[in-house]
């Protein structure tokens, strides 16, 4: 079966050069926090052309302090310790520029192409991979199939206060054939297992006999990537120094600085005037209308900016009247103007999503929700086709007004500014609006769960993977009976759209799983369960002294430090 | 010097607790223990209207506070009748969706998203403003209310009251502030489902009122304490005169003084401490606009080097008005303290 | 005296139950831990079960209390929920902090607030008395996380006028106070002192906006008290018996204004420790402020109650040294 609940701070984890993630991507408590990605960049120095130099420190301000260094375990959930310890750790797998699957300590990416991964008869997967003998570890020791074994079993350890076995559970045994070559076998066919075998070596010549809950928590004795852990001044900075015997340093022997520090600056605000007094060289700045203008009146700095991994979007509780009617559930998608919310709350800084894939996840994507525009006459024609009939402003049925409860988390300023805007859009539309921001914990913890909402504005994070079966599925509606498992809040059912979900998940030849999701995507658009919105901008911003960055939306802000480096002067 | 100075000396610093604890504990505007001589002289039976018009003259004559009495009148009167007049607060101009300095359309410009930063501050005013007025009652109400009952009663009443004012007066009162405001702001806590019908701005108002009121009731305490053996009290109690209306209508009025100035400043306190509220994600959350939350959420360094007017539009209106409160309250302290009297 | 202590001492202690119960139950009453833990994905029905008994909360309300009591009581203050560290390190860590920035702030308010009070004092009525009036109030009008961006806005302009080079810091802890738990408050600041040029650029916005706030109240307030004491009988008599006007004002006057002022800063001096949230947050300084707002938001009981039992500790003993102090410079009041 596919995987059963969503992991998607998991593969917020330990990326950088990894998307260990496992299957997709939902981060539910989607917080402005976001990190930074991408790969636009808007700078114009005049330092461009020339090679980077060697040496330097630079300072990453970040709006949060990790709890602990251990991504594994459940103190390392925040996507701030993934940003810090992604270059301490490489992975078999990476993801690159583009945010497409890329080998690191593997060789190549396995598929069914390339002979890699093999169905079993008996309904299982084998998945072969090759490491390249030149890793190793800080201490000079190679990184071997042992390691990876070594991170598996760490993961499956009852005793360890382990965030997410996702995936990992499906595993039967990984052999190793050789020191350098992992097999893995899968007691299931499981179409986002990339995520799985991507994972991180651990290095069991030193963790072996380690508390895994505490030993990692304050410091990283070793590191397989291209910076190694200095020390952590709690509440003030982590230093990263240059690892110097970097077993993947290129011809000019990257990493070219000499040390990272990462400066905690809790106020977002301040963190933005300190990158422009110079007191900060690297920030991702939460989105916010105003980001680029600002960004771009800023002296001595620049910005890279680009849609990120998390999408906004705009849920209809399918479960209850009024919204179970895909009539009213079309007329409201008819009445706003998407293009409209994502130039004015995002000043154009990004476009209409037409999906509930990423157009990064290229085998997949299908803009199913292209032809939703504003349409007022169709909407009030939908409206009448549901019964409702014009009295005074509203629509009502029965004497009673079609009244919708918006609901989202408050104290978040592009989307109560969403939330306003629809609001008068639909007062046009005859749809009265109610809105209720509430605070996280309430609007995750209970009304999504609940499905105690008319509509609903959050944000899911999507990975490299299509996966999206637990957000739709038939199956995955959260209730008493099965323990609020699922994230389907939509209490949207259509028994095909389950079917090819499940199917997805089952079939890890990537054209065959297209062609389902492809259609998913089509059905839905017809539902209506909701509406994509936009994604929100990932945005780097620098000083003139930094160089390199680069946002990529599925790596995670610290993705490239490998290519970082400081301007000459 | 007199023995009789000392109660009075030792009180003082409580009394400026009391303003302190009102402002949330980081706005104290010290008020000044009332005087014995103050005390001493016996208001019975609201002694005809030339006490109050001297009042009312002494306070005239303070030229800044009847300055602000002026400013704050017209505030109240242009947040009540304003919402009347103005545009609607959360209309979103679709022409201009974006930061517009102010205009012959917009006076103070528009916000971020188009709207009219003079409406939105205009009905701001209305919530801020409740919330100041409601919490300064409150507090006052509430503190007065168990002044008196410690005062009069005394023995074991005043000990158990004022025992309870002393450990609520122990306790942090930041820790305190952020705990309770989280308690009901949250409706997966014990009381949250309980207060949802309750209007937020109310129940920010409620949690500032309850935490609010212990200075003050020390200070009446002290003051009832001394009026209790008077003649004038006893003259009532013989009379037949019944507890609760010895209390209310001969003892109460003799500590209008104290009550008055702390009602005054509480106001100024609370609007301050709804706006510290707001930039801790605690205060009124939006779209409900407050001065507070308007100002905490406009506040940027961009915002303020190029769309001045959102930012210091809003810092105005909790500048001016505050200013204002504390200046009537300046006043009326001076008004009805018969030593600043000439 | 001794007795007076003792007798302060036992009457503490209730206070002290009392207020940890109450706080106890505001805890308790509010957002519940676990469901914060629910908004995430990962966590399944079990997980949230295991989670729960780990940290003591599937046993009954009266037992938690008293397992938290008798821990308190060893000087044991229990594991923070958030990140299963020890309390205490969790405290000690930003404790450093918080007291150089509030305690910088308190000298430097003092030594700005009473010399203007007193000044305004003699020149009553005065315009510098109406300037220092208004300017006191205006201070008390401003938020102070606008007084706080006003000041780092100052700094950004400065450093445009100075063409690039900044002079004061707009966040962030001095390279001092960073080396975490192991060092002691002492050694914190010897180590700033050693350093003071960084210690004073990153310290001075925070420090000034802590500052105006303070200045502006006890200034009115040396004021107010100085205004009291020289309108009384015994300074006209000093005055009568010829004694220079100096004299007078300073070994009379300001003397027994600055008596009440010792309560005051007493208890102020028990606020230290608990930082200032909003200063703290915006200039970026981890200190107890900060540790405070996170731990309330997050329902970690374990650290809030440990920050009120101290703080409120604080409190009381503060106050007993504030009346002893005062028996002993005011010969009119005997502690007894």
């Amino acid at each position: 079966m596919g995987p059963g609940r969503t992991t998607v701070i998991e593969r917020a984890s330990w990326r950088t050069a990894g998307r260990l993630a496992s299957s997709f991507a939902l981060l539910i408590a989607a917080m402005l926090l976001a990190a930074g990605c991408g790969s636009s960049a808007q700078s114009a120095d005049a330092a461009e052309d020339a090679p980077p130099q060697k040496g330097g420190n630079l300072v990453v301000g970040l709006d949060q302090q990790p709890q602990c260094l251990n991504v594994v375990i459940v103190c390392g959930g925040m996507a701030v310790t993934s940003n810090i310890t992604g270059p301490l750790f490489d992975s078999l797998l990476t993801v690159d520029a583009e945010g497409q699957d890329a080998p690191l300590i593997a060789t190549e990416v396995p598929s069914t192409d390339n002979g890699r991964v093999v169905l079993t008869p008996e309904g299982g997967m084998v998945v072969t991979l090759d490491m390249q003998p030149k890793a190793r570890w800080s201490d000079g020791k190679p990184i071997t199939c042992e390691d990876v074994v070594f991170a598996w079993k760490l993961r499956m350890d009852e005793r360890w206060l382990v965030r997410s076995r996702e995936g990992y559970n499906l595993l039967s045994k990984i052999d190793c054939v050789t020191p350098l070559r992992p097999v893995f076998h899968f007691k299931e066919r499981y179409a986002p297992f990339l995520g799985i075998v991507g994972i991180a070596p651990m290095p069991k010549h030193v963790l072996d006999g380690k508390d895994f809950n505490t030993f990692l928590s304050d410091e990283v004795p070793i590191s397989s990537g291209p910076f190694v852990f200095s020390h952590w001044d709690r509440s003030v900075e982590i230093v990263l120094k240059r690892n110097e015997d970097y077993w993947n340093a290129g011809n000019d022997d990257e990493p070219w600085l000499d040390s990272i520090t990462f400066k905690f600056i809790p106020d977002s605000n301040t963190l933005k005037i300190q990158l422009r007094t110079g007191e900060v060289d690297v920030i991702a700045p939460p989105p916010d209308s105003s980001l680029k203008e600002e960004l771009e009146a800023m002296p001595r700095g620049s910005f890279s900016s680009e849609p990120g991994a998390y999408w906004e979007q705009l849920a209809f509780n399918t479960g209850k009247a009024p919204l179970n009617n895909r009539d009213v559930r079309l007329a409201i998608a008819f009445s706003i103007d998407r293009q409209q919310l994502a130039d004015v709350v995002l000043r154009k800084q990004v476009g209409v999503l037409q999906s509930t894939l990423l157009e990064g996840q290229k085998d997949y994507y299908l803009p199913a929700w292209k032809d939703i525009k504003p349409d007022p006459k169709k909407a009030t024609a939908l409206l009448e086709k549901a019964g409702y009939t014009k009295d005074g402003a509203y629509y009502a049925k029965g004497g009673k007004p079609l009244t919708v409860v918006f609901k989202s988390t408050a104290g978040n300023n592009l989307r109560l500014k969403v939330a306003q805007l629809l609001q008068q859009k639909l007062k046009g539309s005859g749809i009265k609006m109610e809105i209720a921001m509430e605070p996280a914990e309430v609007f995750f913890g209970q009304s999504t769960i609940q499905g105690n909402f008319d509509i609903a504005l959050w944000a899911w994070s999507s990975t490299t993977d299509p996966s999206q079966r637990t957000l739709f599925s038939c199956d995955k509606i959260p209730t008493d009976a099965n323990e609020y498992e699922g994230n389907n809040y939509y209490r949207y059912c259509n028994d095909e759209v389950t079917k090819l979900l499940t199917k997805a998940d089952v079939t890890p030849d990537v054209g065959e799983r297209a062609a389902a999701i492809k259609q998913v995507q089509q059905l839905m658009r017809a539902d209506m369960p909701m509406i994509p919105l936009f994604q929100r901008p990932d945005t780097v911003a620098f000083s003139n002294r930094a160089k390199g960055m680069d946002v990529n939306p599925f790596g995670g802000m610290t993705w490239n430090t490998y290519d970082w480096s400081v301007v000459a002067k | 010097m007199s023995a009789a100075a000392q109660p009075s000396r030792g009180h003082l610093p409580k009394s400026v607790r009391a303003a302190q604890s009102v402002a949330g504990g980081t706005q104290a505007a010290p008020v000044r223990q009332p005087y014995r001589r103050e005390i001493e002289a016996p208001a019975i039976a609201a002694p005809a209207r030339t006490q109050r018009q001297q009042v009312w003259d002494s306070f005239c004559s303070h030229r800044a506070a009847f300055i602000s009495l002026i400013i704050l009148g017209s505030m109240i009167f242009i947040c009540a009748v304003g919402p009347f007049v103005l545009q609607d607060p959360e209309a979103i101009d679709y022409d201009v969706l974006a930061a517009q300095a102010p205009s012959g359309a917009h006076l103070f410009g528009t916000d971020q998203l188009g709207r009219d930063v003079l409406a939105r501050l205009v009905n701001a005013g209305r919530t801020s403003l409740a919330i100041g007025f409601v919490v300064a009652f409150g507090a006052a109400a509430i503190g007065a209310w168990v002044g008196v009952m410690a005062g009069y009663f005394g023995g074991r009443v005043d000990s158990a009251l004022m025992w309870l004012v002393n450990v609520l007066m122990t306790i942090p009162s930041l820790p305190l502030l952020m705990s309770v405001a989280v308690l009901v702001a949250s409706p997966s806590s014990a009381i949250g489902p309980l207060v949802k019908s309750v209007p937020e701005w109310f129940r920010i108002a409620a949690v500032l009122a309850l935490l609010g009121w212990m200075g003050i009731s020390r200070v009446v305490r002290s003051q009832v304490v001394s009026l209790r053996n008077q003649e004038f009290v006893e003259a009532a109690r013989a009379l037949g005169g019944t507890d609760s209306r010895i209390m209310l209508v001969h003892i109460l009025p003799n500590c209008v003084s104290v009550i008055a100035v702390f009602t005054t400043l509480a106001v100024s306190g609370a609007i301050i401490g709804e706006s510290a509220l707001s930039f801790l994600g605690l205060g009124v959350s939006p779209p409900t606009a407050t001065w507070g939350n308007m100002l905490a959420e406009a506040r940027d360094l961009f915002a303020i080097m190029n769309y001045w007017w959102t930012v210091w539009f809003p810092a105005l209106a909790i500048f001016i008005t505050v200013l204002s409160v504390n200046f009537i309250g300046d006043g009326v302290r001076d008004a009805l303290d018969p030593k600043s009297m000439k | 005296m001794i007795g007076f202590t003792f007798k302060r001492v036992l009457s503490a202690i209730p206070v002290l139950i009392v207020v940890s119960i109450i706080m106890f139950m505001l805890m308790k009453m509010g957002p519940n831990p676990l469901e914060l833990l629910k908004q995430d994905p990962k966590f399944s029905a079990e997980d949230v079960k295991r989670i729960s008994k780990l940290n003591g909360w599937d046993k009954p309300l009266v037992e938690q209390y008293v397992f938290w009591g008798k821990n308190f009581i060893t000087g044991d203050l229990g594991i923070s929920t958030v990140d299963q560290r020890a309390v205490w390190d969790k405290i000690s860590e930003r404790l450093p902090l918080t007291l150089m920035v509030t305690g910088l702030s308190m000298v430097v308010s003092l030594m700005i607030a009473l010399p203007i009070g007193a000044y305004v004092a003699i020149h009553k009525y005065s315009k510098s008395d109406y300037v220092a009036t208004l300017s006191t109030f205006a201070m008390m009008a401003s938020p102070s996380f606008f007084v706080a961006l006003l000041l780092q806005l100052a700094a950004v302009k400065l450093q445009d006028m100075n063409g690039g080079t900044l002079w004061f810091y707009t966040g962030g802890a001095p390279a001092c106070v960073g080396a975490g738990s192991d060092s002691g408050i002492l050694k914190t600041v010897g180590s700033c002192a050693m350093t003071p040029i960084e210690a004073f650029r990153r310290l001075a916005l925070p420090v000034t906006a802590l500052s105006i706030l303070q200045i502006a109240g006890w200034s009115r307030y040396m004021r107010s008290e100085l205004v009291g004491v020289l309108n009384q009988d015994y300074i006209r008599s000093a005055m009568a018996k010829g004694l220079s006007g100096k004299v007078v004002f300073f070994r009379h006057a300001v003397r027994n204004a600055l008596l009440p002022l010792v309560t005051i800063v007493a208890l102020d001096v028990a606020g230290l420790f608990g930082g200032a949230v909003i200063t703290e947050s915006v200039f970026g300084l981890p200190g107890m402020g900060g540790l405070l707002l996170e731990s309330v938001k997050s329902t970690d009981i374990a650290v809030v109650l440990a920050i009120v039992m101290i703080g409120a500790t604080l409190v009381l003993v503060m106050t007993t040294v504030a009346d002893m102090l005062y028996g002993i410079l005011d010969p009119r009041v005997r502690v007894n």
